[in-house]
Order: C-alpha cells, then structure tokens, then sequence
C-alpha cells in the first residue's frame, strides 16, 4: 500500500491551498488553519488510495485517523497533569504503548485482531511511521516539560502535516510546537522555495525515474551486471528519498510550515558516523535525542563512568538495531540495522584506538591524508550500497 | 558566577579529553575538539554532572549546542 504519492491530485490540491491561505494566517487562526487543510488533505487521501475515486472527500475514513489523534491528544493531557516526572514518565509509557500498538499493526497488519484489520490500510496510506515518531518525540518533550501541551489543532498539524506525511523529515515537537511563525516570504525566498521543489521533482520523476526504467533490474541481471547495479541501486534510492524531502521543504518555505533539512551530501561521506549525520538526519537526531542519549546516559551512570566506551557501543549498537526495526519488522531489516550497527561501532573503536595511541593530533592527521580520505570515502559507499542492495535482493526476498 | 562555572567546566574538558592545555569559551562547541564526539558527549556531562554535584535530562544532554549553552543549564539548575 503506497502512501502519499505526488503523481495523484490530493497532494498539490493542497499544497496549493496551503500556499495560499498559510502565510497569511496568524495568531490562534493558524494551527486552527494548517489543521484543517491536514485533515482536508488526509480525508481526500484515503478516499482515493482506498476507493480509486479522487474527486470525493472521505470524511468517514478519516474518522480513522481522527479518532486515534483524539485518544492521543487525552492521553497527552492526561500526561501534561501528572504532576511529579515520574508520574507524567508512566502516564507516557502507557500512552507510547498505544502508539507503539499502532506501529506493529501498521508494519505488521497481519498481527491485528480481525476488528482491527480496516486500520491497517489506513496507517499505511497516512505512512504512519513517522506520525508515530513524531507521536513519541512530543511525548518526551512533554515529560521532560519541554513543550507546552499542544491544542488539539496544533497537535493535528504536528503530527499528519500535509508536506511531511510521504516520507518525512521528521521535525522535532520542540521546533515545529513552540518556534515562531516564520515571517511570509518575500519574492527571493518564494523563488528558492519553488527552486528547490523542481529540484525534488526533476530528481524524482526524471533522474530517479529514468535510472529506475533503464538500469534496475530489481537484481535479477545477475552476472557481472549485478556490481553495478548495487551501485546504481544506492544511488536511485538517494535520488527519489532525498527528492521528497526538497520537496517538503519548499513547500515548507512557501506556506510557512518549515520543514527541517534531511540530507546533506550523504553519498560523499568518509565513513558511516559521518553517513548518518547526513543521510536521513532527522530520523537520525531523532533517534540519538530518544533512545542513544537516554541509553547511554543511564548505562554511563550506572557503573559511575568505569566503562564509557562499552556504554557507548551498547547504546550505538541498540539504536542502530531499532532504526533498522523501524524501517520494518522484519528479519531483513534487522540485519540491515546490525549491519549499519556494526559499521558505525567499528568506526568509532578505530577513531577511539588511533587517538588512545597517538592523541588527537594523531587522529587529525590520519583523517588529513587524502589517501585515507578517498579509501574511506569508496568503503563507506560501498558498505552503505550493499547493505541496501541486501535488503532489496535478498534479505526482502528480492523484489 | 557564568565565569567560576566557565573556569571550573574548562578543568573538566582538560580532565576528560585528556589536554592541559585546552581552552573552551561559552563559543566553543563540538565542532571545535576534534574528540567532542558523540560518543564522548555523554561521558563528559557525566563528568560535568559530578563535578557540579547536578544532575541533568537526557532531553538537556542531548539538546546542548555550546559551551555557553552548558553553562547557563548548570548556573539554572544550581540556582
């Protein structure tokens, strides 16, 4: 089930509408606005990913979708009235466990009760993992009492935002919740905003699409052919995921709904903590805020800062397990996060041995050879591009 | 009181990255110690945190931009 897809009418309809009515809007008329346009544009989507009919507007659908942001938004104001952190802390578990519950059924719809088996579609169409991330993102800030509890509209906005739903980013609840309203663009930003949407559709529809009708074969070439494809493989997923994104944030700066960067010059990256400070970088901020941090904070504290690298790698090798999990439950993806979990662990213990041996000035001066640079560079394209290659040919069952 | 607690966190930079002669301004962030990665991070607001007798958020650890930045959550948390 294919969610957001810009090829069909519901997506433009709105970002237009969006371009026109947000930028104007101000003050409480502006959550309120951007909401409406949200459940607007997750009501037409429904209805024509699930009945092939774009011209109506499934408002009964929607109550899919509408009625589990409700239930969250109690669950987050029961949160906000805990009045102790460890009380808002259980009041969350409770209420992530709800969100959680979402996210397996939506990855694995064959999991859910028969009663449960219409919701399916429905997370797969609105691609409900990243409103689940979002979903947890908020419920930290709000036990950690780093946002103020979102009305009901503002939630909406947050969570289903019509630019963000294909494939993200993922704006973190602090930022998209408590920053100011960006001022309307005037013609300069107005022209990058609509510079850097061509940009994602000529990468999507004409690079992406022609790489994808005339070399992949979905690695059944074989032969030869196949080193190749691995190649072209990585960079044909670059192209159509990193077009998405351009195109959220220019959408973003033209109707005032920021939309943070996602990519920046992953395929160029020396080895793989660099890969993932530039490859998907909101799910990667995301997952070091929520999960590696906290992690490795308890585990550093728990034996009084005896052991830090080992805390580190445990925490490393968790997080990069569940990033693969998030992209599907799966065995496939599980090794595919072991894999990354692996890489960025071994990067680390490296880096960690040079400058144990020699200082930093010793670490400095291995990363200054060119030599090193451009090997590093090859390894790490090379690493990144199998381990997708894996996933699609052989761990998924190929295609 | 920002420049005791500036003076005190540079002795723990010194201590955890292992370099006398280290200095750190409220500027300085992880872009500038080549060994301030993350990986190291979390060991040394552990260390800030036992040096300063606090105890800081996962949500603080993990938003902390700077130098200066630090400085302020540990003057806020100490009162």
């Amino acid at each position: 089930m294919v969610g957001v897809d810009l090829a069909t009418p519901p997506f433009w309809i709105f970002v237009g509408l969006s371009i026109a009515i947000m930028p104007a809007c101000r003050g409480r008329v502006r959550p309120v606005a951007w909401a409406l346009l949200c459940t607007g544009f997750v009501a037409m989507l429904l209805q024509g990913r699930l009945s092939g009919d774009w011209t109506l507007i499934g408002f009964d659908l929607a109550l899919f979708v509408v009625v589990p942001v409700l239930l969250l938004h109690v669950g987050l104001s029961a949160v906000d009235r805990m009045g102790s952190g460890r009380d808002r802390t259980v009041a969350a578990i409770v209420v992530g466990l709800g969100v959680g519950a979402g996210f397996v059924l939506h990855k694995r719809p064959e999991l859910g009760a028969a009663s449960a088996g219409d919701l399916g579609p429905v997370l797969a169409v609105i691609g409900f993992s990243y409103v689940a991330l979002r979903a947890v993102d908020l419920l930290r800030a709000l036990v950690q009492r780093r946002v103020v509890r979102p009305s009901l509209a503002a939630l909406v906005g947050y969570l289903l935002p019509i630019h963000m739903l294909a494939a993200g980013p993922i704006a973190p609840a602090e930022e998209a919740l408590s920053a100011p309203p960006p001022p309307a663009p005037d013609t300069a930003a107005a022209l990058q905003g609509v510079e850097r949407i061509a940009s994602g559709l000529f990468k999507k529809f004409v690079l992406a699409g022609l790489l994808r009708e005339i070399f992949l074969t979905d690695f059944t070439a074989g032969g030869a052919y196949l080193l190749l494809e691995v190649q072209l493989f990585y960079l044909w997923v670059y192209l159509d995921f990193s077009a998405l994104s351009d195109i959220a944030v220019g959408v973003g700066r033209l109707c005032g709904m920021p939309a943070p960067e996602n990519f920046d010059r992953p395929l160029t990256a020396r080895n793989l903590i660099v890969f993932w400070e530039r490859w998907h970088i909101t799910l990667s901020q995301f997952a070091r805020r929520n999960l590696f941090v906290p992690l490795q904070l308890w585990l550093v504290r728990r034996d009084g800062g005896k052991a830090p690298v080992r805390a580190a790698v445990i925490a490393l090798a968790i997080t990069f397990v569940a990033i693969g999990l998030w992209h599907g439950l799966s065995a496939g993806f599980l090794a595919w996060g072991a894999m990354h979990a692996a890489g960025v662990v071994a990067c680390h213990l490296w880096q960690h041995r040079i400058r144990k041996g020699g200082g930093a000035k010793a670490l400095r001066a291995y990363m200054a050879r060119p030599v090193v640079r451009v090997l590093a560079t090859i390894a790490t394209f090379e690493y990144v591009a199998l381990s997708l290659a894996l996933v699609k040919a052989v761990w998924m069952g190929g295609a | 009181m920002a420049d005791d607690t500036l003076a005190r966190l540079t002795e723990v930079f010194r201590d955890v990255f292992d370099d006398d002669e280290l200095v750190v301004t409220r500027r300085t962030t992880a872009h500038d110690i080549d060994e301030w990665d993350s990986l190291m991070h979390v060991s040394l607001m552990v260390a800030v945190e036992q040096r300063f007798g606090c105890r800081f958020s996962s949500g603080d650890v993990a938003g902390l931009g700077s130098v200066g930045e630090l400085v302020d959550l540990i003057d806020r948390i100490s009162g």
